[in-house]
């Protein structure tokens, strides 16, 4: 068990520090659409979910930092013209749609936010990876967070309290 | 004094008395006529002047108002979704080629310009244009793409650098023109080659720059012309001249016409400057017909004759353009290739005389081919029965007057490379269907929308079997019915209402009569009945009393809410017909219902447009995801596996994809009128009809006719084949008899079951109740 969590969040730790780190050192990007470089924010380790070819979760990770970046820089409209973009390259990750709901939370658009932490909750129960229990939690918990800006807070608590151990 | 004076009158005054006498009654009359006549000379030459006046204004008025109109009125663009690119995609060196070429990309060694690639053994190197996306800006850049055997190896900028992600600039697939709903590619005068603007009035027009709207000379030249040819061979018209006839195309040419061409024209040239005046002819001026679509203006020209933007044109492409315009038809390149080169080549050649192009650029340019691109490349980008879904979806968003707004971009979700494989796939196999069961030649037509599964939005849309004709958009509009493509709904509501799909259907001969209307006993297929089964074998097998006592057991109205929870609308057939499709559906509508199924249970309404953005780059407003849940995650799996169940073994298996990991459904109507598929895969959803306009029996049931269009299509796209939650939450299952069993003593297939003890054991199979507590797991949450 032990063990297990201890994969679980090798995985993901990192993923969340390089995340932090473009959001919190990065400038906020030009409104522009210069390439994605290597000398870009880029992901020190591909997304968690390898249903699809980490070439390809390269690619919309890349997408997924700018996104972040557009996020910091209080641009979240950019934020979810980003992600929609890595949306339709890789429509089955549901670590894309977290980041969708992510960004309509930013903005206030509450309606697909919630729609959209369902839509990566049910995709993160499909997927068929060995971390989908640590993945359904993240949906989940990106879940309780719009429920708690809808003010409903106490199916948000519940959720968190469910989800928050087994996400490590 | 007077009396005196006239005594004094002299001999000559009598003599001239007598010559002034009183005037006879004809001279009277005479001069009474001649007073008249001038008075009536007058009145009409102030009337006519007036009438002179009131249709020069009249003129005046339509002419600058039909000018002004189409000169001021910038289009919408129409962008296709933008290829994008990255290391890992799998797309071949020759694909990515075509794919450029599509985009009017030239294969040159050169790469100095944008919109120019070569290719060689190892790599392809693309000088990509510049194109402001709906994010931001991309200036023009220089990439190195290298290649595998599965796609894409790596992507490098000129610096070397390797490119995680960049795109190509999308496809523009048509203009919104507000005031006259014609498609133009709208030139600003900055965006007129020198040479096209020095060159027209070199061949067309010499001294357009000074004339006041018509030209003597040339007047008195056709007239000699024409006189020595006995008929009207030689026109004589100025630019300006030319411009008016192609405002108010006719064909009649009349002494009145004429005149009134010249009036207009003067006044034109009194109106408005000699820039204004060229680039609205070069705007306007008439290239050739495509079918039942005019091709207007020297930047749709560019684009239809040689596939790219008007400033890509090297000299001989501008000659070519400049010959068109003497007559469309009788230097129409493509039909008449040597007499439109021949043609060209006087016009190098005047080119030349004048001082327009340098020696070397006149020998260069004769000795190239007329380079028009084939019929298939052609005008490529044209999809009719697409635009009039991003039509309909902007009137439902947008005022008019928004949408007349200066220089809006629109940025849609068409995929070109799906949509020409999806017409293509029609077009042939509906031919083919005639020929292989003799039915008349072009009876059958159909229509086929297909969508991104997760997100709901459209890639590709078929309205009929000819993909460039404006004509009826069977996708968006025929309302058919949809026969068994409807049944999903009927198992839906039953899983939902607690079933499984192991419960037990009885397919038995019934008949109902409802409270008003008459009684009615529906039929299966083949008219025989096969008696209590699994309810997923009555969907696989299309079963139709099997579904009706299904229906029965759930409750019609149950069914009815649960298609209204799917698609938003409430059924138009309330009887219990509708269980069996007997509803009318548009394919577009069912897209909508299967995108459900497809989406693991979210429901969206189709979309075609990403953004409308204002000529400043600002975003009217963002047509983001929109979607909501309407299938638990669980629920939908079943079913899913359900339809998978239908290709593998149903009445989807004679595809030859039924194996691969999609899911399904056919559809027939009574007499075979209607022939439906709907299907998915892991990434698209797609929906097939197949039927004739006048509603008459094809013959053919749903998968003689829609799943072979399907096949096409599939063959032409690939699979990307579904993946399912781990199985090993799953019961092994007697595929005939809903029994549980495993591989060693039966057919088996796998499904959710949501209490594995309610499910008979079959025997010999040597399965011991209890053993898989472990399967609710599926249904929590």
């Amino acid at each position: 068990m032990t063990l297990t969590i201890y994969r679980i969040a090798s995985i993901f730790l990192p993923l969340l520090l390089s995340a932090c780190a473009s959001t919190t050192t990065k400038p906020a990007p030009a409104r522009g659409d210069t390439p994605i470089t290597t000398a870009n924010p880029a992901p020190s380790t591909p997304a968690p979910n390898r249903t699809a070819s980490p070439t390809k979760t390269s690619a919309t990770f890349a997408l997924l930092s700018a996104a972040d970046e557009a996020l910091a820089g209080k641009q979240p409209e950019q934020a979810i013209l980003l992600m929609e973009r890595a949306v339709r390259i890789e429509p089955r990750n549901f670590e894309l749609w977290i980041r969708l709901s992510r960004a309509h939370l930013a903005s206030g658009n509450l309606a697909p936010a919630i729609q959209h932490a369902r839509k990566a909750i049910a995709l993160a129960e499909i997927s068929s990876s060995e971390s989908s229990r640590a993945n359904q939690a993240k949906a989940w918990l990106q879940y309780a967070k719009v429920l708690d800006a809808q003010g409903n807070t106490r199916e948000a608590a519940s959720i968190r309290s469910r989800y928050r151990r087994q996400r490590g | 004094m007077a009396v005196k004076k006239k005594r004094k009158t002299t001999k000559s005054q009598r003599g001239r008395q007598r010559r002034t006498q009183p005037p006879s009654f004809f001279s009277r009359l005479r001069s009474t006529v001649l007073r008249l006549l001038w008075r009536l000379l007058l009145w009409s030459g102030l009337f006519s002047l007036l009438l002179l006046l009131g249709y020069g204004y009249y003129l005046d008025r339509t002419i600058s108002k039909t000018f002004e109109g189409r000169l001021w009125s910038v289009p919408a663009q129409v962008y296709a979704q933008p290829l994008e690119l990255f290391a890992g995609l799998e797309l071949t060196k020759s694909h990515l080629a075509v794919e450029l070429d599509r985009l009017g990309y030239r294969q040159q060694r050169d790469l100095t310009s944008p919109g120019t690639y070569s290719v060689t053994d190892k790599a392809l190197q693309v000088h990509l244009r510049a194109f402001r996306y709906i994010e931001g800006f991309r200036p023009a850049q220089r990439l190195r793409l290298t290649f595998n055997n599965k796609g894409i190896r790596q992507i490098q900028d000129s610096n070397g650098e390797a490119l995680i992600l960049t795109r190509l600039d999308p496809a523009k697939i048509g203009s919104f023109f507000p005031s006259h709903g014609e498609d133009r590619v709208i030139l600003t005068p900055t965006e007129i080659p020198p040479l096209l603007a020095e060159g027209l009035k070199a061949i067309e027009d010499r001294n357009f720059d000074d004339h006041p709207g018509f030209s003597v000379t040339g007047i008195l030249r056709a007239l000699v012309v024409n006189l020595r040819a006995g008929a009207a061979r030689q026109g004589g018209s100025t630019l300006t001249q030319q411009l008016v006839k192609s405002y108010f195309l006719t064909s009649e040419r009349t002494i009145e016409r004429k005149l009134r061409e010249l009036a207009m024209a003067v006044i034109l040239e009194l109106r408005f400057s000699k820039e204004a005046l060229l680039t609205a002819y070069v705007n306007e001026i008439f290239l050739g017909q495509n079918g039942a679509r005019a091709i207007h203006g020297f930047g749709l020209g560019a684009q239809f004759y040689f596939n790219k933007p008007i400033d890509e044109l090297d000299v001989a492409e501008i000659a070519t353009l400049i010959s068109i315009i003497r007559g469309p038809s009788y230097y129409n390149p493509f039909r008449h290739p040597e007499r439109a080169l021949s043609r060209r080549n006087r016009i190098l050649d005047t080119f030349y005389s004048d001082g327009l192009i340098a020696a070397q650029a006149h020998a260069r340019a004769t000795e190239s081919p007329l380079g028009v691109v084939s019929a298939a490349g052609r005008g490529g980008a044209y999809y009719p029965a697409f635009m009039d879904l991003v039509r309909s979806e902007l009137s439902q968003r947008y005022s008019s007057a928004e949408l007349r707004s200066q220089g809006l971009r629109i940025f849609t979700t068409l995929q070109p490379r799906l949509q020409e494989n999806a017409q293509q796939a029609v077009s042939q196999t509906l031919s083919a269907i005639e020929r292989d069961r003799g039915l008349p030649t072009n009876s059958l037509q159909a229509a086929s929308v297909i969508s991104d599964s997760q997100t709901g939005e459209v890639l590709a849309l078929v309205g009929g079997r000819q993909g460039r004709v404006d004509g009826f958009n069977r996708a968006l509009n025929a309302q058919r019915s949809v026969g068994s493509v409807i049944k999903p709904v009927t198992v839906l509501a039953a899983l939902n209402a607690g079933m499984s799909l192991t419960d037990l259907v009885n397919d038995q001969p019934i008949t109902l009569t409802p409270k008003s209307g008459v009684a009615w006993s529906p039929k299966n297929f083949d008219g025989n009945a096969y008696g209590e089964m699994p309810m997923y074998l009555a969907l696989t097998r299309s079963l139709n009393l099997a579904m009706v006592d299904l229906g029965q057991t759930v409750g019609l109205q149950t069914v009815q809410a649960q298609f209204t929870e799917l698609t938003g609308r409430r059924p138009k057939n309330p009887y219990p017909s509708f269980l069996l499709g007997a509803e009318a559906m548009s394919p577009m509508q069912t897209l909508e219902l299967y995108g459900n199924f497809a989406s693991g249970g979210f429901h969206t309404q189709p979309k075609a447009v990403i953004a409308v953005l204002n000529e400043d780059n600002i975003a009217l407003s963002h047509h983001t995801f929109a979607m909501k849940q309407s299938i638990t995650p669980a629920t939908a799996d079943a079913l899913n596996r359900a339809l998978e169940l239908v290709m593998r073994r149903g009445t989807g298996r004679s595809s030859a994809f039924s194996q691969l990991g999609v899911a399904g459904k056919t559809g027939t109507t009574n007499d075979n009128r209607d022939s439906w598929f709907a299907g998915f895969d892991n990434s698209k959803l797609s929906v097939v009809w197949v039927g004739r306009d006048d509603n008459q029996s094809t013959g053919l049931t749903g998968s003689t006719g829609a799943l072979r269009v399907w096949n096409a299509m599939t063959r032409r796209q690939g699979i990307n084949p579904i993946t399912n939650v781990p199985s090993e939450d799953l019961l092994e299952i007697e595929y005939t008899s809903g029994k549980r069993a495993n591989a060693r003593c039966a057919d088996v297939v796998r499904l959710p079951v949501r209490d594995a003890e309610s499910v008979p054991v079959k025997s010999g199979c040597s399965i011991k109740r209890g053993l898989r507590q472990g399967l609710r797991s599926l249904f929590t949450n």
